[in-house]
C-alpha cells in the first residue's frame, strides 16, 4: 500500500501506521481510525479547533518558507502551512470535525469539562506540541469543560532534576493513551492517582514558559513546561470530541481534589492570530502562563516533570514573563562540589557561554554550550604545514633569549678576560726583556762575554775528523732540518762547511724531508761567496729528495747509486767526478747529518752507520737534542757532534775563523742568564704566593 | 747488525706477541680487570670527556707529526686508537670530536677513524670530514692550523698525543689560557720536557702507550701494557746484571 | 661487522717485513723491498690528497661558510695555487723560486721560534704553580742549572777541579734519564706494533 506521508514532518509512514514515526503526528489517512480506536483526546482538538481569527491573514507557504529563513524552526513553518491550509478549506475541516461526534468523547473528558464551560481549548499550543491542527473552536465544549476544569486542579509540581526530563519527556510522547475503550479508562484511573499525588506538592511552579536563549525563542518547538490548562479547557470546550488519553499528557485532577482556583477564561487559542515572526514565537504560540492558575503540562501526567514546576516556582518573577531563562536547577551541594570549575566560576548563569537554551533536546538543562553559536563559528580543520610558521613576536622573544645567554656568555668572559690580560702584560714583558738582552749586546760592541776555556770532547772530535778528510773524496750531507732551527744549526754548519769548502773537498747533499735541501743551499751562499774557487761545477750535487724517511735510509745505505740515480735537476748524478767513484755509502769521506731532531739523527744513525763501515760520522744538532745524542758518541757510532752555538763557537776556536757564531756568543750568554734570574724569581714568587685551588675543609669532601 | 743480534731481536718479537695473545685470551675468560697504577691525568680526562658531552662542548684531539713510515710512528698509532676511544665516549654528545694532524697519511686514517667511529656509534649524521684534517705539513705549520681549531670556543678539551717536538709549548700553553683540559702526551722527550713545564698532568715517559688500556679500549691493551711492564722489568733485570757482570769484569 | 680481510693481510705483510729484517734471505729481501717501495709511493700520493684535502676542502669550505669571514682561507689557497704553478713551471730546483719560498718560509717558521723561546720562559716562571710538588721543585732547580750549564759562563772558573768533574758528572744525568724513558718508549713502540700486526688495532676501516 501507498505511504502515508505525515502532515507535520512530511516524511512517508506506513499505510496502516495511526501516528507518525518520526514526530508522532496523526496521520490524515489514518485520522478516522484513530478517532474511532485511539482514545487520543487531542485528535478531537485537532479537528475541532476552528481555525485561528487572527487579524493578520494568513501566510502562505512562501512566506512560511521565508519566515523560516530567517531562523523558524519547521515545526512552526508546517503550522502556519497547515494553517494556510485550513483557512483555505474550512469546510473540510468542519466536515472533519464533526466525525468527532460526542458520543465519541470519554465520560471522563465531560466530566473535566463540566467546569469551565466557557472555556476554549488552546488548541494552538497543543497543535504546536503535537502537530496536530488546531481545533474548531465552534466546536461544543460544554462536555469538555468538566474535565478541563478538572486539570485545573491539578497543581504543577516541582520541577524534577534534569535527567529526569530527558526520561520524561519520551514517557510524556509515550504516554499516548491505550487503544480501546477498556484501556481508556486504565490509564484514567492512573491518571488520577498521579494527580493526586501531583495535588500534594504545593509549591507553585513557575509558569512554564518556552525555553529562550537570551530572550530568543524563535527557534523553540518544545516547551519545557507544560501549557496552561486553563488553555486546554478552554480549547476543549470548542471541542466536540476530547480524547480520552488527554489526561495522560498531564496530571488529571481527581475529583476529589480540592477546588482549584478557576482556571482563566481566556481562551487564548481564540485569540491565535498568527505567528509573528518579529515577535516572541514561543510566546505567540504557547499559552500564557499564570501563577495565580498554577497551570499544569497538559502532556506530562507524572511526577517526572515537576522539577520544571520547581524551577517555576522557584522564580515566580520570571516566569511571569512569557520568554524568561529557566532558573538554575537547585543542585546539592555535593554535586556542586564535584564540580569545582562550577563552584569558582559561580553558577552557569554568570558565565555566558553555558546558560539555557530555549530550544533543542537539551532545552532548560543549565551549562550547555549553546550549540546554535557554535555553528556559524565552525570552521573546517587547519590544515598544517611543514614548514614552521614563526610570528613577529616569537622572533623577537627568541632574540630576547638569545641576547640572555649571550650576556652571560660576556661575564664569563669578562672575568677571563681579566686574567688573560695580566697575563699577556706578563708575557709582554719577559718578551721584552729578552728582546732587549739579545739586541743590546748586538749593538753595543765589545760586549762581555765568555769564550770556552775547556772544548767539549765531541767538538773536537769533529774537528779533527773534518781536518783528516781526503782531498778526493766526496762528503755527503744529509740536510734534515727545517727553517725553524736554521738559525742555531747555520751557526754550527758555517765553520763546519768552511773547512770542507778550504780544503776544496766535493759535497753531495740530499734531504729526507722536502724543504732541507733548499735551506742548505741558502746556507751554502754565504760560502759560495767567501769561497769563490768551490762554485766549480761539480762541486756541489743536489741530490733533492729522499722519499720514504728511515726506509729510504735502508734503500740509500744499502745502493745509493740505485735509490738516487738523478739530481735534483733531473741530470744524471754519478757520472761527473768525484761522484763516479761512488758506488756504496762508504765510499764517501764522511757523512755529515744535520738535524734539529734527535729522531732522524738516531735513523740516520741506526739504518746508515752500519753501512758506512770506517767512514766518519758527524752530526751537527740542536742543542735540546744533544743529551740524546751522546750515547751513540760514548759508544762510537757517531764521531763527533756540533751541538748548539756554545759547541759551534769552540769549533770556530779550534779552526781559529771566528764567524757568526762568536760574534752571537755576548747575545747568548746574557739572554741565558736573564732568563736564568727570570724563572728564579717567578719560581720564588710562585712559592710565596702559592694558593691551592681547592682548600681542603674537615668534614667536608674536596 | 750481526745474526745472533737478529734472530735475538726476532725471537724476542715472537715471544712478546706470544704474551699478547696470552693475556687477552686468559682476560676474555676471565673478565677481570687488571689494576694498574693510577694516573691522576686520566682520571681527570675521563671526568673532562663525561663534562664535555654534558656541556655539549667539543674535544679536540692533536695527533702529532709522525709518518707511518717511521719508527715514531708508534705514537700516531696510540693517538688514532685514543681518537677512536675519545670518539665512542663522546658519542653521547652533540659534537663529535675533531682531530688534527701533521702527516698526510695520519689524517687520512683520523678522517677514517672518525667514519667508524660515526657508524658504530649510529651518529652518521653528525661525521663530517673536515673533523679529521691535515692541520700543516711542517711541525710549526701544523701548530699554527691546530692553534686555529684550539681558539673555537666550543673546545673545552684537548688531547694532545703523537710525536711532536717543542713547538708543543704553543698547543699546551695556548690550551692553559683558554681555560681547557689538556691531556699532553709525547714520545719525544724534549716535548716531554716542555710538557711538564706548560701542562698540570702531562704524560712522562711510555705512559703515552698506557693510554688505550686505562681508556679500556679493549683487553688486548691491557694485555700489552702487562707484557709492557713485564718486559720493562726484564730489561731492568739484564742491565742490572750487565752492569754487576760489568764491575765484576766478567764482561 | 668488519671485514676479516684486511687484517689477514696486515698481518701477512707484517710476517713478510719482519721476516725479511731479522732474516737475511734473498727471498725474503726481494719481497720486502718492494712492498716497501709500494708504501712510500703509497705515502706520497696521501700527501697529495691529504694536501689538497686541506686546500679545496678545509679552506675552501670556510670561504664558502657565510658566519664568519675566512679571508685567511683565500689567502691560503692563493698562495698555495701561485706557489705550486711556479714550482711546476720553474723547477723545485730553480734558484729564484728557491730563494722566494725561503725568504718566506724561513722567517715565519724562526720567528715562531722565537716566541716559542718566549712562551717557554714565561711557562717556566710559574712552573712551580702548576707542578707544586717535589718532582717539580727539581725540575726547577734542573732547569736552572742546564741553563747556566749551557751557557758556559762556568768557563769563567776552569781551574776548579772538583767543579769540572761535577760539571761532567751533573752533564751525564739528562742522559741516564734519557734512556730510561726511551727505553720505556721503545718497549711501548713495540707492543703497538704487535698489536697492529696482530690486527688487534686497527685503524684502517674495514
Amino acid at each position: 500500500m501507498a505511504d502515508i506521508p505525515c502532515p507535520v514532518c512530511g516524511r512517508p509512514n506506513d499505510s496502516k501506521a495511526e501516528r507518525c514515526w518520526y514526530c508522532q503526528a496523526v496521520l490524515h489517512g489514518a485520522d478516522s481510525a484513530v478517532n474511532k480506536n485511539s482514545p487520543d483526546w487531542l485528535d478531537g482538538l485537532r479537528e475541532n479547533v476552528p481555525p485561528s481569527t487572527g487579524e493578520e491573514p494568513p501566510k502562505d507557504v512562501n512566506a512560511a518558507a521565508d519566515s523560516a529563513q530567517e531562523g523558524i524552526p519547521d515545526w512552526l513553518v508546517r503550522i502556519r502551512e497547515r494553517e494556510n491550509l485550513e483557512k483555505g478549506k474550512p469546510e473540510e475541516k468542519e466536515t472533519k470535525f464533526p466525525e468527532n461526534s460526542d458520543s465519541e468523547i470519554p465520560d471522563w473528558l465531560t466530566e473535566l469539562n463540566v467546569d469551565s464551560p466557557n472555556e476554549k481549548s488552546p488548541a494552538d499550543s497543543t497543535s504546536a506540541k503535537t502537530g496536530v491542527p488546531p481545533s474548531d473552536k465552534e466546536q461544543p465544549v460544554d462536555d469538555d469543560n468538566d474535565w478541563l476544569k478538572k486539570l485545573e486542579s491539578w497543581q504543577p509540581e516541582k520541577p524534577r532534576p534534569e535527567e529526569k526530563p530527558a526520561d520524561e519527556e519520551p514517557k510524556a510522547v509515550q504516554a499516548a493513551p491505550p487503544q480501546g475503550s477498556k484501556d481508556e479508562e486504565n490509564w484514567l484511573k492512573i491518571f488520577k492517582e498521579e494527580s493526586e499525588e501531583d495535588s500534594q506538592n504545593e509549591e507553585p511552579s513557575a509558569q512554564p514558559s518556552p525555553v529562550t536563549v537570551n530572550g530568543d525563542s524563535s527557534s523553540a518547538f518544545l516547551p519545557d513546561e507544560p501549557a496552561p490548562v486553563d488553555d486546554l479547557i478552554s480549547s476543549a470546550e470548542e471541542e466536540k470530541n476530547l480524547p480520552e488519553p488527554a489526561a495522560s499528557a498531564g496530571t488529571v485532577p481527581s475529583e476529589n481534589d480540592p477546588a482549584k482556583p478557576e482556571p482563566s477564561k481566556k481562551n487564548w487559542l481564540n485569540d491565535f492570530t498568527g505567528i509573528k515572526p518579529d515577535e516572541n514565537l514561543a510566546a505567540q504560540v504557547l499559552p500564557p502562563t499564570n501563577n495565580e492558575d498554577q497551570p499544569k503540562a497538559p502532556f506530562t501526567g507524572d511526577q517526572s516533570m515537576s522539577f520544571l514546576d520547581e524551577a517555576a516556582s522557584e522564580t515566580p518573577a520570571a516566569a511571569s514573563e512569557p520568554s524568561k531563562i529557566l532558573e538554575p536547577a537547585n543542585l546539592p551541594a555535593w554535586i556542586k562540589a564535584l564540580n569545582p570549575k562550577q563552584s569558582e566560576e559561580g553558577s552557569p548563569q554568570d558565565n555566558p557561554a553555558l546558560t539555557n537554551t530555549p530550544f533543542g533536546p537539551l532545552a532548560g538543562i543549565e551549562g550547555v554550550l549553546k550549540g546554535e553559536e557554535l555553528l556559524p563559528s565552525f570552521t573546517p580543520p587547519h590544515t598544517f604545514t611543514g614548514t614552521i610558521k614563526v610570528t613577529e613576536n616569537q622572533q623577537a622573544r627568541a632574540q630576547i633569549l638569545k641576547n640572555i645567554a649571550d650576556q652571560s656568555r660576556w661575564e664569563d668572559e669578562g672575568l677571563e678576560e681579566k686574567s688573560r690580560s695580566s697575563h699577556r702584560i706578563l708575557h709582554g714583558i719577559v718578551a721584552a726583556l729578552m728582546l732587549l738582552a739579545v739586541w743590546i749586546p748586538l749593538v753595543i760592541k765589545g760586549s762581555p762575554s765568555v769564550l770556552p776555556a775547556l772544548y767539549p770532547g765531541e767538538v773536537v772530535q769533529a774537528f779533527n775528523t773534518i781536518n783528516a778528510l781526503p782531498v778526493d773524496k766526496p762528503v755527503l750531507v744529509a740536510a734534515d732540518f727545517d727553517g725553524s732551527l736554521y738559525g742555531e744549526l747555520s751557526w754550527s754548519l758555517q765553520p763546519l762547511l768552511s773547512q770542507i769548502m778550504a780544503k776544496n773537498i766535493a759535497v753531495a747533499y740530499l734531504s729526507t724531508n722536502s724543504a732541507g735541501a733548499t735551506l742548505f743551499s741558502k746556507a751554502l751562499d754565504p760560502l759560495v761567496i767567501r769561497y769563490p774557487n768551490y762554485s766549480n761545477p761539480g762541486q756541489l750535487v743536489n741530490l733533492g729528495y729522499l722519499a720514504g724517511g728511515s726506509i729510504g735510509l735502508q734503500s740509500l745505505a744499502r745502493d745509493p747509486v740505485t735509490t738516487l740515480p738523478l739530481t735534483a735537476s733531473l741530470q744524471p748524478a754519478w757520472q761527473s767526478k768525484p761522484f763516479n767513484a761512488i758506488t756504496k755509502i762508504s765510499d764517501f769521506g764522511a757523512l755529515i747529518v744535520i738535524t734539529e731532531n734527535a729522531d732522524t739523527a738516531k735513523y740516520w744513525i741506526e739504518q746508515v752507520k752500519p753501512s758506512l763501515g770506517t767512514t766518519p760520522l758527524i752530526v751537527v744538532i740542536s742543542a735540546q737534542s744533544a743529551p740524546l745524542l751522546q750515547p751513540y758518541y760514548d759508544s762510537g757510532q757517531v764521531t763527533g757532534y756540533i751541538s748548539g752555538l756554545y759547541s759551534a763557537v769552540a769549533f770556530e776556536s779550534l779552526a781559529k775563523d771566528p764567524q757568526s757564531a762568536t760574534g752571537h756568543l755576548s747575545s747568548f750568554q746574557i739572554t741565558l742568564i736573564l732568563v736564568v734570574l727570570l724563572i728564579l724569581v717567578g719560581g720564588i714568587a710562585s712559592l710565596i704566593l702559592y694558593r691551592p685551588k681547592t682548600e681542603k675543609k674537615p668534614g667536608k669532601p674536596a | 747488525m750481526s745474526n745472533a743480534e737478529l734472530i735475538i731481536g726476532l725471537i724476542l718479537v715472537l715471544i712478546t706477541a706470544a704474551l699478547v695473545l696470552t693475556l687477552t685470551v686468559r682476560q676474555k675468560r676471565i673478565p677481570q680487570v687488571p689494576v694498574f697504577r693510577r694516573i691522576a691525568a686520566f682520571n681527570k680526562f675521563k671526568n673532562a670527556v663525561n663534562s664535555s658531552v654534558e656541556d655539549g662542548t667539543r674535544i679536540h684531539v692533536s695527533l702529532g707529526n709522525a709518518s707511518l713510515t717511521q719508527p715514531s710512528s708508534a705514537s700516531a698509532f696510540v693517538s688514532l686508537t685514543a681518537l677512536r676511544r675519545i670518539g665512542q665516549l663522546s658519542s653521547a654528545g652533540d659534537n663529535p670530536p675533531i682531530a688534527t694532524s701533521g702527516d698526510s697519511v695520519l689524517a687520512i686514517l683520523s678522517q677514517d677513524t672518525l667514519h667508524q667511529v660515526a657508524r658504530e656509534t649510529h651518529t652518521k649524521e653528525l661525521y663530517d670530514p673536515t673533523h679529521g684534517a691535515l692541520a700543516g705539513v711542517t711541525p710549526l705549520a701544523y701548530v699554527s692550523g691546530a692553534l686555529e681549531q684550539m681558539q673555537d670556543p666550543e673546545i673545552k678539551t684537548n688531547v694532545l698525543i703523537g710525536n711532536y717536538g717543542s713547538e708543543i709549548g704553543f698547543l699546551s700553553s695556548v690550551s692553559e689560557e683558554n681555560g681547557a683540559y689538556t691531556l699532553a702526551a709525547s714520545d719525544s722527550l724534549p716535548a716531554q720536557a716542555v710538557l711538564y713545564a706548560t701542562t698540570e698532568e702531562p704524560l712522562i715517559g711510555e705512559e703515552l702507550f698506557a693510554l688505550p688500556a686505562y681508556l679500556h679500549s679493549s683487553p688486548v691493551h691491557s694485555a700489552s701494557l702487562q707484557v709492557q711492564d713485564l718486559l720493562r722489568g726484564l730489561v731492568v733485570l739484564v742491565i742490572l746484571g750487565g752492569a754487576i757482570l760489568k764491575l765484576l769484569g766478567v764482561v | 661487522m668488519r671485514s676479516p680481510l684486511l687484517p689477514v693481510i696486515t698481518f701477512i705483510v707484517g710476517i713478510l717485513v719482519l721476516a725479511g729484517y731479522f732474516l737475511p734471505i734473498p727471498a725474503l729481501i726481494s719481497i720486502r723491498t718492494p712492498m716497501l717501495d709500494w708504501a712510500i709511493i703509497v705515502s706520497g700520493v696521501a700527501a697529495l690528497i691529504a694536501i689538497a684535502n686541506l686546500i679545496f676542502g678545509v679552506h675552501w669550505r670556510r670561504l664558502r661558510d657565510p658566519s664568519k669571514d675566512h679571508w685567511f682561507s683565500a689567502l691560503v689557497i692563493l698562495a698555495f695555487l701561485v706557489t705550486f704553478a711556479c714550482g711546476i713551471f720553474f723547477g723545485p730546483t730553480n734558484l729564484g723560486y728557491q730563494k722566494v719560498v725561503t725568504a718566506i718560509e724561513m722567517p715565519i717558521e724562526a720567528s715562531l721560534m722565537a716566541v716559542l723561546a718566549v712562551t717557554l720562559a714565561y711557562s717556566s716562571l710559574r712552573l712551580l704553580q702548576r707542578q707544586h710538588n717535589w718532582m717539580g721543585f727539581f725540575f726547577f732547580i734542573a732547569v736552572l742549572v742546564f741553563l747556566l750549564l749551557n751557557s758556559g759562563i762556568f768557563s769563567l772558573l776552569p781551574n776548579l777541579p772538583i767543579l769540572q768533574n761535577l760539571i761532567s758528572g751533573i752533564s751525564q744525568a739528562p742522559i741516564a734519564g734519557a734512556r730510561g724513558i726511551l727505553i720505556g718508549v721503545a718497549l711501548g713502540s713495540l707492543l703497538t706494533g704487535i698489536r697492529i700486526w696482530l690486527g688487534s688495532d686497527r685503524p684502517y676501516n674495514g
